[in-house]
């Protein structure tokens, strides 16, 4: 199938055994489920150890999340921007030293607008504690209509809990702007920003985020994301996972994310303000299933339970604690047949709608 | 990252479920299936209400344990059964004047079969010599640690070519197989519960077992998984095991046995030791929320602490416990001292063979430090060896008997040490080096543990303990072992004493 993962610096590929594909595979037909009407609430899967399928489950959904092309950030004019709105600012690409910069971004809330008549200004709120910013715009650099990326600002609308922050590194924002090497032309380019720039929250992971950075940092070659449609010969896990983290966004899209244990959002906050947003989360493990699963937040989403087998702490614990909330819903009876999903031998899975 | 041991866990589990991948080799020995039979019909006559039982009913659960799992050579299984016949004896002399007549007639009975055991007692033996040809690299899994010690004389004994390993089935559970190892349980299958069956049958720490045991424990029908390894979850598979040697005629049960064991041993478990200031090593006393202590040696550098980061992740971090640590730290460590030993065999299992060959060492140093002892008595040695600048010498009894014994704690004790006992150069430096290996091995578990602490404590349980509490948890890849986690309230200033073991443990204060 041709998926292949390396440490970095090794030399040898490793092509990665049908278990990866079918779990890569698993999250490929819920999304698409999903999107035909099926409302799967949990599942529950027993297997070995949890290291690497929730990587492979994102890059399922990052795929499956880029193929259907579903994009909530919605196109903005620069007059149409109202006070009160949650909207990106997105740059124009740079070109300097045989890279292209992809353009960076700025999330915040408009809570006042002054006009000029050549521009207008915003000033933009982020979470609690930190300063309001200005971000002044020529309508000259963002003119009515279509937009050239190569020298245009873009202004979108975006869902409410898109994490907010400035587009600049500094100050407590650690953000990863990515770089690719010219010549881009302005189709890859646009293609690029689809998959950069994508606001579709899909699937939020909880469990032990030093292993899964761990997984992330592995290389990874999709021949059909890479190959065919970045033109890539690699890129890590985590970036072609699309994984971000909840507390903290670094990336200019809105996937996936992973987050410790510890830091599931209570609520009425921003974080869970923004974890609403994911229809799929993952309990990675079985202290994330002990914590985690019987929280009010998850209530209408569909959790994916990875009960870790091979591990012998917590495992009863883990179990009962998911099935739990997992019994007030029905259980489906064929649920691999329903999906036409196959799992890998000896891994057994429970699904309730 | 290693890529090939996840690979490697899912192939396991393929091979696992295939056909032949468990298999289970039965045996007849009718001696231990009589004094089994004579064992669980005392047990089940003596009153459920009353303590006076309790010493007897340990020793006969102890007993109950051999007779399902030891092995070991004839002179060790003359000598293991010859202590338990008078260990009974004893039990049975202390409760006479409350044993009902009943009881009093099995109890000869299974003296006497006691007896017939010290004679004669080869069957498992045998049987599992018979195993121990042709394969490379061997693991040998015991039910319990205990049962060990006289499995590994047993395999010393033979004349086999193989590396065989020999741990207990709470480590097998915990760490990686090497590949091309043939694993072998010395257990019936229904026999091992429901948590350590889940992770054989699925979490599959190894893609191929087998199962030796005699067929009087094994049960009717011993293909089958009994145990329930989902509970609550409707159409679990299981893996059928392949079943060779004699099924016996009828069922053999030692239920009271082991319900006695579960409650006993939990309550056991459940609470923690009274630090009191007796003992001869120096330290000063961490106090914890809940009226808990930790007693830290003197001169210890660093102690971990759960941190909040500035996102609200949790992050370990090091602080020197006399000078940095504060009221309102969140401290953790193990619970007791007991989980110590497991620590230990996850250090056996990652080193494999070195760790054998520093086991070996370890026997000899052991070995010519009594017999000095002999010789010169404990004092006279004790001198000697400070003479020799072992400035620790005092503690040399803490040396023989901790069966966990790595290293001392100062490289230039250690050094002297292994001079004094006439190791040569060479062997000096081998043994150093395994030491050290050794001791990183288990640094390197306990960094690993500290991680997974702090990717696995809840919001909920952070506010427990910032409340007052203190939480245990149990970590994923730890197994059994518990971790407390605890709230600072006060570093004594003073110095007080407490006994070697106590060092970092949490204890009533």
């Amino acid at each position: 199938l041709g998926y292949q993962v390396k440490n970095a610096g090794d030399q040898e590929w490793l092509e990665l055994g049908a278990w990866f594909y079918s779990f890569f595979e698993l999250a490929e037909k819920l999304y698409q489920a999903k999107k035909f009407g099926h409302y799967y609430k949990r599942i529950l899967i027993a297997l070995p150890k949890s290291d690497l399928v929730s990587p492979a489950l994102a890059l399922g959904f990052s795929r499956a999340a880029y193929k259907f092309g579903d994009e909530l950030a919605k196109n903005l004019e620069l007059g149409d921007v109202k006070v009160g709105d949650l909207i990106q600012i997105r740059s124009a690409w740079i070109e300097q030293h045989g890279l292209a910069t992809i353009p960076n971004t700025v999330v915040g809330n408009v809570v006042s607008i002054t006009e000029t008549p050549e521009s207008r200004n915003f000033e933009l709120s982020f979470v609690a504690g930190k300063a309001n910013t200005q971000r002044a715009i020529r309508s000259l650099d963002s003119p009515i209509g279509e937009k050239n990326p190569e020298k245009h600002i873009r202004i979108y609308d975006v869902p409410k809990g898109t994490p907010r922050r400035e587009e600049l590194a500094g100050k407590g924002v650690l953000l990863e702007i990515r770089k690719i090497p010219l010549p881009v032309s302005l189709s890859q380019k646009q293609t690029w920003e689809r998959w950069e720039h994508q606001i579709c929250p899909t699937f939020a992971v909880f469990g032990q985020t030093t292993s899964m950075k761990e997984c992330g940092l592995l290389e990874f070659r999709d021949p059909e994301i890479h190959g065919g449609i970045l033109t890539l010969e690699k890129d890590s896990i985590y970036n072609a996972a699309r994984l971000d983290t909840l507390t903290n966004d670094k990336k200019a899209h809105f996937v996936n994310v992973i987050e410790q244990i510890s830091s599931f959002p209570i609520r009425n906050t921003p974080t869970a303000e923004t974890l609403g947003q994911f229809p799929f989360v993952c309990l990675d493990g079985n202290a994330a299933l002990v914590n985690l699963a019987d929280e009010i937040i998850l209530r209408d989403k569909l959790v994916i339970g990875l009960w870790e087998t091979g591990s012998q702490a917590n495992q009863e614990a883990a179990l009962s604690t998911f099935l739990e909330t997992a019994t007030r819903f029905k259980q489906v009876t064929k649920l691999e047949e329903q999906l036409n999903w196959k799992p890998p031998s000896g891994v057994q899975c429970w699904g309730w709608s | 990252m290693d890529i090939t041991s996840i690979e490697g866990r899912f192939t396991k589990l393929g091979n696992l479920w295939a056909e032949n991948g468990i298999q289970v080799n039965l045996f007849e020995d009718k001696s231990r299936a009589s004094s089994f039979e004579l064992l669980t019909n005392l047990f089940r006559l003596l009153d459920n209400t009353s303590e006076i039982f309790d010493q007897l009913k340990l020793t006969l659960s102890h007993l109950h344990w051999d007779l399902r799992g030891f092995v070991g050579t004839s002179k060790d299984s003359s000598s293991r059964w010859g202590e338990s016949e008078v260990k009974l004896k004893t039990e049975l002399a202390r409760v006479k004047n409350n044993l009902p007549l009943e009881a009093q007639e099995i109890a000869v009975r299974l003296l006497e079969s006691l007896t017939l055991l010290k004679n004669e007692d080869s069957s498992y033996s045998q049987k599992l010599e018979s195993q121990l040809l042709g394969d490379d690299h061997i693991i040998l899994v015991t039910e319990k640690p205990r049962l060990s010690g006289a499995v590994s004389n047993f395999v010393d004994s033979l004349d086999t070519s193989n590396f065989v390993s020999v741990i207990s089935l709470s480590t097998l559970v915990r760490f990686e197989v090497p590949n091309g190892s043939k694993v072998i349980i010395l257990a019936a299958p229904r026999k091992i519960s429901n948590n350590f069956m889940r992770v054989l049958a699925l979490g599959a720490p190894v893609g191929s077992l087998t199962f030796i045991a005699p067929n009087w424990l094994a049960g009717m029908t011993p293909q089958k998984i009994t145990q329930d390894l989902a509970s609550g979850l409707p159409g679990v598979k299981k893996p059928i095991m392949r079943v060779s040697g004699p099924i016996f005629s009828h069922e053999m049960t030692a239920k009271e046995v082991e319900q006695f064991e579960e409650t006993y041993l939990l309550s056991q478990e459940q609470s923690y030791k009274k630090y009191s200031s007796h003992g001869d090593v120096k330290c000063r006393l961490l106090h914890l929320a809940g009226g808990f202590v930790m007693p830290i040696e003197i001169g210890a550098t660093r102690i971990s602490v759960l941190a909040q980061n500035a996102y609200g992740n949790l992050e370990v971090k090091s602080k020197k416990p006399f000078t940095d640590l504060e009221n309102g730290d969140i401290i953790f460590d193990l619970r007791n001292g007991v989980d110590d030993t497991f620590l230990t065999e996850l250090a056996e299992a990652r080193m494999g063979v070195n760790f054998a060959e520093y086991s070996h060492i370890r026997g000899i140093m052991k070995k010519r430090l009594k017999q000095i002892i002999q010789e010169n008595g404990r004092q006279a040695t004790i001198e000697k060896l400070l003479r020799s600048k072992v400035s620790t010498a005092r503690y040399v009894d803490d040396w023989l008997n901790n069966q966990d014994f790595t290293t001392l704690r100062s490289k230039a004790d250690w050094h002297n040490l292994l001079v004094f006992l006439k190791f040569s150069a060479a062997e000096v430096k081998r043994f150093e080096d395994l030491g050290t290996e050794l001791r990183s091995t288990l640094i390197s578990i306990g960094a690993s543990a500290r991680l997974q602490m702090a990717e696995s404590v809840s919001a909920r349980e952070l506010e427990m303990v910032l409340e007052g509490q203190i939480v245990t948890k149990k970590l994923d890849d730890y197994g059994d072992a518990d971790f407390v986690i605890g709230l600072v309230t006060g570093i004594d200033d003073n110095e007080s004493l407490c006994e070697q073991d106590d060092i970092r443990k949490v204890m009533e204060g």
